[in-house]
């Protein structure tokens, strides 16, 4: 990996911000990227002591915004897909749906939308020299404003930019060639911040494996920071069965297919063990494909089946009454990609069995947080060895990897703020 | 408490099979019950004269089609749809139920829900053991009881087998079941000849292989479920089930139950592990073969599938299903499906269906939409179309912007909540009376519409 000198140089040039504005545009999901997450972070913000502002999307505007605290403004109007009845900083009135992703009218729509509206919130920044502008889990359209306006220069100063790559929400509109359109985004960020030294950006990815290919794209250092977790451990308590759960949106990608599989081994190679399973059902469009998958998975009556769409009210509740979680992820979909689940499970206190050559695969084992396995039958094998643990063992490994999780992630984050302890 | 609707089909007050959830809402609501018979007259007079305003929420059993009636009332509308009854309905039906909350007992159903771009809840559901055999035998010693009682009562040389024949004019009827079963070590056939009303029970035959017994009444539910326990076999008796009580109770009895290869059978069972799936429909020459070792095993491990589906429904289903209600009850708002203001319907009635026409007749969507415009504008569809939404579908049709257009068309519609969908949904006999007022130009709904 090479870094450009005049990178190295303009990120220690400016102390940890004392301000910290969290934009989250994307944070409309059941889970993981939800208003939850923001709070975490600024409540996380809060114990650094960074004061810190969130701008969410507009689609949670209404009956959530009495529940919210004040440092939460709803400021986002785009998100592909569906977009929010609104004006933009002109005054136009913008379409309250979008209808056609594959339409690059749309895609013309939401730059200009997304352009706007970072805009607007660098100009409620009084302080650039110390404020940050924070992107959790930046999607393409933010990316596509910040370099846009950083080209159109309409600042003398501008804040510190820390972007947070997750490898999901980086789509555009159909329209355009995601990858292509990706990849000239990064390469017009890296001339810019090359050629201006009053460009403050730091970067960060999810897992390691992105951050070492963002690195190497974008000419610059990305460092990894997991998920954050704040929540209290649930204690792990005894069940007459043995429970496992297969958290997470029920998706193919997620190893849904797999779980039969899984499940088959394990009762043919352990027969004697008496598990139950907590999972999910395939969310609707998933479900039009793969129906018998469902239908032969749910046969077994060992199977409870929340619906596709659960809380992370109720999703905390699942993993807190099972033992294990499982997560048979499809290696090729996650190459690097990390895990929320993983996160969580670090942070409930439950022990994880995963597919191996994921994108957080070498974090979870060399963190504690549980084992990686190729095979079905490996997967099967490994939930009968932690079957077999006493609860003591299971608890103390638990909170060793629990541990090791909180350390490991506090550490990433005081790095890529630039935060003196 | 809050008040549940509670509205069901007629013939649930003599099968009893909503009685479980109905004791399951008790638990949580005051429920007011209501009978209906789609194919008589009498009841929608009682349901038309009573006060919604008075309930929570209505909660439709198996009547689905009615739940657009409801919904189009600004009434929070539950709907538990069976798949035997509307397993087939297109995605219309299930779309004029869209603002409903939706449980399906079926994977199946739920499956065609969703399909639809309905939402709806799955959730599965086990009935408890029968009550003699828990009062007879502790928990702990329950299987090692249940299989030493059929040891006892079962012949251990052949197969004893419980046919209740319900339809004995079609494919499931006993001259299939006799011939599916010639490939298995059978000692004696019971057949109960109580057939679906206006059916005719098969003749008994003479038969040499084993012996054939028949019954038409038994004097308690409990007779009848020994019946079946003293069975080795049960014949699910229907091609398709709804829940699928009567087969789900002989696997609670240790019964190796075959079934017809359709919803819910082949959703409990798996094929040659708990049970038998077999194609009652095509039957052919197939044959079942398998030795009564093998098929007494299936029902053994049929059973212990019961105790822990039965479980999941105590421990975790039921609780699914009231926080699912409980949230739609307290939560969601419906909004009343007719905005006030809107012309009567009647025309659009007659537009709508000249669209389905159109779109058959016309080869592109540039004519389609044009004369679309004329009818619209010509039936007098209120200001609203005529004066603001048409010209600009027109402009974007222009533009080409045959999506756009398209959605401002469905958003048109949509202010006009779904007549003809809920026009096909009635039952026959109702659809006569819309189409007699339709034809009198009078608003169909008004004569329904208690407000």
């Amino acid at each position: 990996m090479s870094i450009s000198k005049t990178v190295q140089e303009s990120r220690q040039s400016r102390k940890a911000p004392s301000k910290i504005y969290i934009c989250d545009p994307v944070c409309i999901q059941g889970f993981g990227h939800n208003l939850a997450a923001v709070n975490r972070y600024s409540r996380y913000f809060d114990s650094l002591g960074i004061a810190s502002k969130a701008f969410v999307s507009r689609l949670l505007e209404g009956e959530k915004a009495s529940i919210l605290p004040e440092c939460i403004a709803f400021s986002y109007a785009h998100y592909y897909g569906r977009t929010v009845p609104a004006s933009n900083s002109r005054g136009d009135a913008l379409s309250a749906r979008i209808l056609d992703a594959s339409s690059s009218v749309v895609d013309e729509v939401i730059q200009g939308v997304a352009y706007d509206e970072l805009r607007r919130i660098i100009e409620d920044v009084s302080d650039p020299e110390s404020t940050g502008i924070y992107f959790p889990s930046i999607d393409y359209y933010s990316f596509s404003a910040l370099v846009n306006l950083l080209e159109k220069n309409p600042f003398r100063v501008y804040p510190s930019f820390f972007i947070r790559w997750i490898g999901v929400m980086e789509n555009c509109c159909y329209a355009q060639n995601g990858d292509d359109a990706l990849e000239l985004l990064y390469k017009r960020l890296a001339r810019l911040v090359s050629g201006r030294s009053t460009i403050h950006i730091r970067h960060s990815a999810e897992s390691a494996p992105y951050a070492a290919k963002l690195s190497h794209l974008l000419d610059s250092e990305v460092i990894t920071t997991p998920t954050l977790v704040l929540e209290e451990i649930v204690p792990l308590s005894h069940h007459a069965s043995f429970v496992i759960c297969f958290p997470g949106s029920a998706r193919i990608d997620k190893g849904y297919d797999r779980i039969a599989a899984v499940l088959q081994a394990l009762e043919s190679r352990h027969p004697e063990l008496d598990y139950l399973v907590y999972l999910q059902m395939l969310p609707r469009h998933e479900l039009t494909h793969h129906y018998n998958v469902a239908r032969e998975l749910m046969k077994n009556p060992r199977i409870r089946c929340y619906p596709s769409h659960v809380s992370q009210h109720e999703l905390t509740q699942y993993i807190s009454a099972s033992s294990l979680i499982v997560t048979p992820y499809c290696n090729r979909i996650y190459k690097m990609r990390s895990s929320a689940i993983m996160a969580e499970g670090a942070c409930f206190g439950r022990q994880i069995v995963a597919s191996a050559g994921c994108g957080f695969s070498e974090e979870l084992s060399s963190l504690g947080l549980g084992i990686c396995r190729d095979s079905d039958e490996g997967i099967a094998d490994a939930i009968y060895d932690y079957s077999c643990l006493s609860l003591s063992e299971m608890r103390s490994r638990v909170k060793r990897g629990r541990d090791n999780y909180y350390e490991y992630a506090s550490m990433s984050y005081v790095d890529f703020f630039g935060v003196v302890q | 408490m809050r008040k549940i609707l509670f509205i069901g089909h007629y013939y649930h007050k003599s099968t009893g099979s909503s009685a479980f959830f109905q004791d399951l809402l008790r638990s949580e609501y005051e429920l007011t019950l209501f009978s209906l018979d789609p194919e008589g007259d009498s009841e929608w007079n009682v349901l038309a004269e009573l006060c919604l305003d008075d309930y929570d929420c209505v909660l439709l059993w198996q009547i689905d089609y009615l739940a657009s009636y409801f919904l189009r009332r600004g009434v929070r509308t539950i709907v538990c749809p069976m798949y035997d009854a509307s397993g087939i309905l297109d995605r219309a039906h299930w779309q004029a139920m869209a603002g409903a909350l939706i449980i399906c007992f079926s994977l199946e159903l739920h499956y065609k829900v969703q399909s639809a771009g309905v939402s709806s809840l799955y959730i599965r559901y086990f009935p408890e053991k029968p009550a003699f055999l828990a009062q007879s035998r502790s928990n702990d010693d329950h299987m090692a009881g249940i299989t030493s009682s059929l040891d006892e009562n079962k012949d251990s040389k052949g197969l004893r087998v419980f046919f209740w024949e319900r339809l004995p004019d079609t494919a499931l009827n006993l001259s299939s079941v006799i011939k599916i079963l010639s490939g298995l070590p059978v000692s004696h056939l019971h057949v109960h000849q109580a057939a679906d009303p206006g059916r005719k029970p098969s003749l008994m035959p003479a038969h040499d292989q084993y012996l054939i017994s028949s019954s038409t009444w038994f004097e308690s539910k409990d007779d009848y479920l020994r019946a079946i326990q003293d069975s080795d076999i049960y014949i699910a008796p229907r091609f398709s089930e709804g829940i699928g009580m009567g087969f789900l109770e002989a696997m609670n009895l240790g019964c190796c139950v075959v079934a017809n290869d359709m919803t819910t059978h082949n959703e409990y069972i798996s094929n040659w592990k708990n049970g038998i799936l077999v194609d009652f429909v095509s039957p052919g020459e197939a044959v079942i073969s398998a030795t009564a070792e093998s098929v007494r095993s299936m029902g053994h491990q049929a059973q212990t599938d019961a105790e822990a589906w039965r479980n999941s429904w105590i421990s975790f289903y039921s609780e699914i299903a009231l926080k699912a209600i409980e949230s739609y009850v307290c939560c969601s708002t419906i909004s009343p499906a007719v905005p006030s203001g809107l012309p009567a319907t009647v025309s659009f009635l007659k537009a709508l269906d000249e669209l389905t026409n159109l779109r058959s007749a016309h080869q592109n969507w540039k004519a389609y939409w044009s004369h679309l415009a004329s009818i619209l504008v010509s039936n007098g569809n209120g200001k609203h179309s005529e004066t603001l939404v048409m010209p600009r579908i027109n402009r974007l049709v222009m533009q080409g912007k045959i999506t756009e257009a398209y959605e401002e068309l469905c958003e048109v519609i949509r202010m006009y909540p779904g007549e003809r969908t809920i026009y096909s949904l009635f039952a026959d006999h109702l659809q006569d009376r819309v189409s007699r007022n339709c034809a009198d130009g009078i608003d169909s709904f008004q004569l329904q519409n208690t407000k």
